[in-house]
């Protein structure tokens, strides 16, 4: 049978578990987005927070957005280079990037390379 | 950015700088920006003082992907691709994360001139701009959103018209120059996203 003082203990520690509880629940929504990334593919992500969208059009498809670095199926997924970080990365300034437009258009309109529009 | 923040998007390319490999140079370069990764070499890097060695590897540091083809080994000797590719193995092995693959243009040759990768396959292109383009996209091409051989094959065949363009207009013979090079990736860029390989 326990003492006074041992009983006191154990309520003061149901106490510690209210607060305890709310961190559970932080685990459970980080489950939860695990769960979103396992519908999707056969792996679990490493944990990294996803986001589930279902389109507006009946029958619409899933799309499940990760952050960058996420692992879906094992597999990376980082997310695709702009052409604007492309040029912050190397240093690529606005005037060249206007000369290659030119140097398109006029290689487009000599039939050289083929129109994209 | 500073260049020893890795860069998930990068991708370093240690390839022979020589006119027989400027084909396969245009299509390495014309592939990694169509499947939305920054192509990166030492020819970016203007020299500041510091020294070539330590300008690449900051900058194979600053990748997370490198690409080494190993196919010149002819006479005269090129020690410059298995050098950079020893410095890749050691940073990968410093540094979680960072992949290093081989590119080869004979099967089963690797074995024999670099047998200290043994158990590691290379990549073989064959020499052909096809397969180059095959390579990088079996090697790098995203889950989602990867576009077709077909298309980037196009695509490369375009970038290597506009390639001899930069060369009559810089008036050099070469484009494994710093500006060739910039130029390169800008007009492949512009053009990418004209294609919707990326976005703006």
């Amino acid at each position: 049978m326990p003492t006074k003082k041992t009983a006191s203990k154990k309520r003061s520690a149901r106490k510690t578990g209210a607060r305890g509880s709310s961190v559970k629940k932080a685990s459970a929504r980080k489950s939860t987005a695990r769960k979103f990334i396992r519908r999707g593919a056969k792996k679990a992500s490493s944990g990294k927070r996803a986001v589930m969208v279902r389109s507006a059009a009946p029958g619409g498809h899933v799309y499940v957005f990760t952050t960058k670095g996420t692992r879906v199926a094992g597999v990376h997924v980082a997310k695709k280079a702009t052409a604007h970080e492309i040029k912050n990365t190397l240093g690529i300034s606005n005037s060249l990037v206007t000369s290659a437009e030119r140097t398109l258009r006029d290689l487009e309109a000599k039939g050289r390379i083929p129109r994209t529009s | 950015m500073p260049s020893h923040q890795r860069d998930p998007k990068a991708v370093f390319l240690n390839v022979p700088y020589d006119p027989g490999y400027e084909r396969q140079f245009v299509a390495l370069v014309a592939t990694i920006i169509a499947i939305g990764r920054i192509p990166r070499c030492v020819l970016e890097i203007a020299e500041t003082g510091e020294g070539r060695l330590r300008r690449l590897l900051n900058l194979i540091r600053a990748c997370e992907v490198s690409v080494h083809d190993l196919s010149r080994v002819g006479v005269p000797p090129r020690f410059n691709m298995p050098f950079e590719l020893g410095l890749s193995c050691a940073i990968a092995r410093s540094a979680p994360g960072y992949k290093y693959l081989l590119l080869e243009r004979v099967q089963h040759r690797v074995q024999k001139t670099l047998s200290d990768l043994n158990g590691r396959d290379p990549y073989i292109h064959g020499g052909t701009v096809r397969g180059t383009v095959t390579c990088v996209l079996d090697a790098m091409r995203p889950r989602s959103g990867a576009p077709d051989v077909d298309e980037v094959y196009r695509f490369c065949r375009t970038m290597s018209i506009v390639a001899r363009e930069i060369k009559r207009k810089r008036g050099r013979g070469t484009l494994f120059a710093r500006t060739a090079f910039l130029d390169l990736v800008t007009l492949g860029t512009v053009r990418a996203q004209q294609l919707g390989f990326i976005s703006s």
